[in-house]
């Protein structure tokens, strides 16, 4: 399996690559008035609305400092409804990608319902990455959020 | 994805001092240690007995992802925006990309999807009992041999005047369709475009070319007449020419 590597600190993450629509520079977003929290605002992603969500921000309550390594993964989700959304992580060091082999995520894994390791932790060369789960990205009121601003 | 070239074009990237010049004057403390111990310096590292060359050295990897590290350069943000903003244009359907290239004064293109690499002409080394022809020989190519073939026999253009241009434009365009692969030296590559299958035209009347044969027809490119090859065609035969 594939995962975009991303930092927030000194802690890196993983995203898995299949979630991933295309990985843009930092351009410009909007702030969005009475945003919960970690969500940094919208922006203008090939024509559409995309809400952008601070990583750093929502993983460690700092936001993201801006260089030429932050970037804003663009990935794709659904609603409840079943509707595709389209989220921008704005992301710190997004300058990597990781491949793991399922059996060796698996000896840390914990079960979760959609992928048998997500949430869990793997190690590579560096150090410890920390597998991300959907629900760590988009908690409940950014999928709230997110329902109320998706256009279809 | 445009590349960031403000700090190759600020002077030398890595100076001798092995700090990073950054845009605005300011200073990354990037040991180049690849300049001074590694093999650009006196090869007197230690890590080279297991790594062999600083290119498979994480400390060279992660000195080239921290040139990342730095702030976003004028103007950067804004150009991104809008790039980003506007929507993609959708592919008209019926049209190839290619790789155009020329061989002394002639442009051909291949279709990108036979073309595995470009890469640096690199000695190519004569199979015994075929020292003239269409096969050249075989060159190492990352570590396997790659038969070589000479387009300017296999188009009949031996009777053109050799390139004298700079022999820093020559390469090796690595092929492969069908499960065969060859390496053409070229004398330049101009890079890929796309071309319209509709604006692919055969040759006037009575100025038939060599590689005719091998050939989708001529296209338009700049001021030039290049011909687009077809795989198809021009693969098999270069097999029979192997035998």
């Amino acid at each position: 399996m594939l995962f975009v590597l991303f930092q927030a600190g000194k802690d890196r993450y993983a995203l898995p690559a299949t979630r991933v629509v295309e990985v843009t520079p930092m351009v410009s977003i909007r702030p969005l008035p009475l945003a919960p929290h970690g969500v940094a605002g919208v922006f203008t992603y090939r024509g559409r609305s995309v809400p952008a969500i601070d990583m750093s921000k929502l993983l460690l309550n700092t936001p993201a400092t801006e260089l030429l390594s932050t970037r804003i993964i663009v990935t794709e989700w659904r609603a409840r409804d079943g509707r595709r959304m389209l989220v921008g992580l704005v992301a710190e060091h997004a300058t990597e990608l990781l491949r793991v082999d399922a059996p060796e995520a698996s000896r840390t894994a914990a079960a979760v319902a959609d992928s048998p390791f997500l949430g869990s932790v793997v190690m590579d060369a560096k150090g410890p990455v920390q597998l991300l789960l959907e629900s760590q990205i988009l908690p409940e009121p950014v999928r709230t959020l997110l329902a109320e601003n998706t256009m279809p | 994805m445009k590349r960031d070239d403000s700090a190759l074009n600020s002077g030398d990237v890595a100076g001798e001092t092995g700090s990073v010049p950054l845009p605005g004057g300011a200073e990354a403390g990037v040991n180049a240690c690849w300049k001074a111990t590694g093999v650009f310096g006196d090869g007197s590292c230690p890590e080279l007995r297991r790594v062999v060359h600083c290119r498979n050295c994480p400390v060279f990897a992660e000195a080239g992802a921290s040139f990342l590290d730095r702030p976003l350069p004028r103007d950067y943000r804004k150009e991104w925006t809008d790039h980003f903003s506007r929507s993609r244009e959708p592919e008209t359907p019926g049209n190839v990309s290619a790789v155009v290239f020329r061989i002394l004064q002639e442009w051909f293109a291949l279709p990108t999807a036979a073309l595995l690499e470009i890469a640096e002409l690199r000695t190519i080394h004569s199979l015994p009992h075929r020292r003239s022809g269409v096969v050249l020989g075989v060159a190492n190519v990352r570590g396997e041999l790659l038969v070589c073939v000479s387009l300017v026999h296999a188009f009949d253009m031996r009777s053109q005047p050799p390139d004298d241009a700079r022999h820093a434009h020559h390469r090796l365009l690595v092929a492969s369709w069908n499960g065969d692969r060859f390496g053409f030296p070229v004398h330049d590559v101009a890079g890929t475009e796309r071309f319209q299958m509709q604006d692919v035209r055969p040759p006037p009347a009575g100025q038939a070319r060599p590689e005719q044969p091998f050939t989708k027809g001529l296209v338009r490119w700049q001021r030039w007449s290049v011909s687009l090859l077809d795989p198809d065609l021009l693969f098999p035969a270069l097999n029979e020419r192997l035998m």
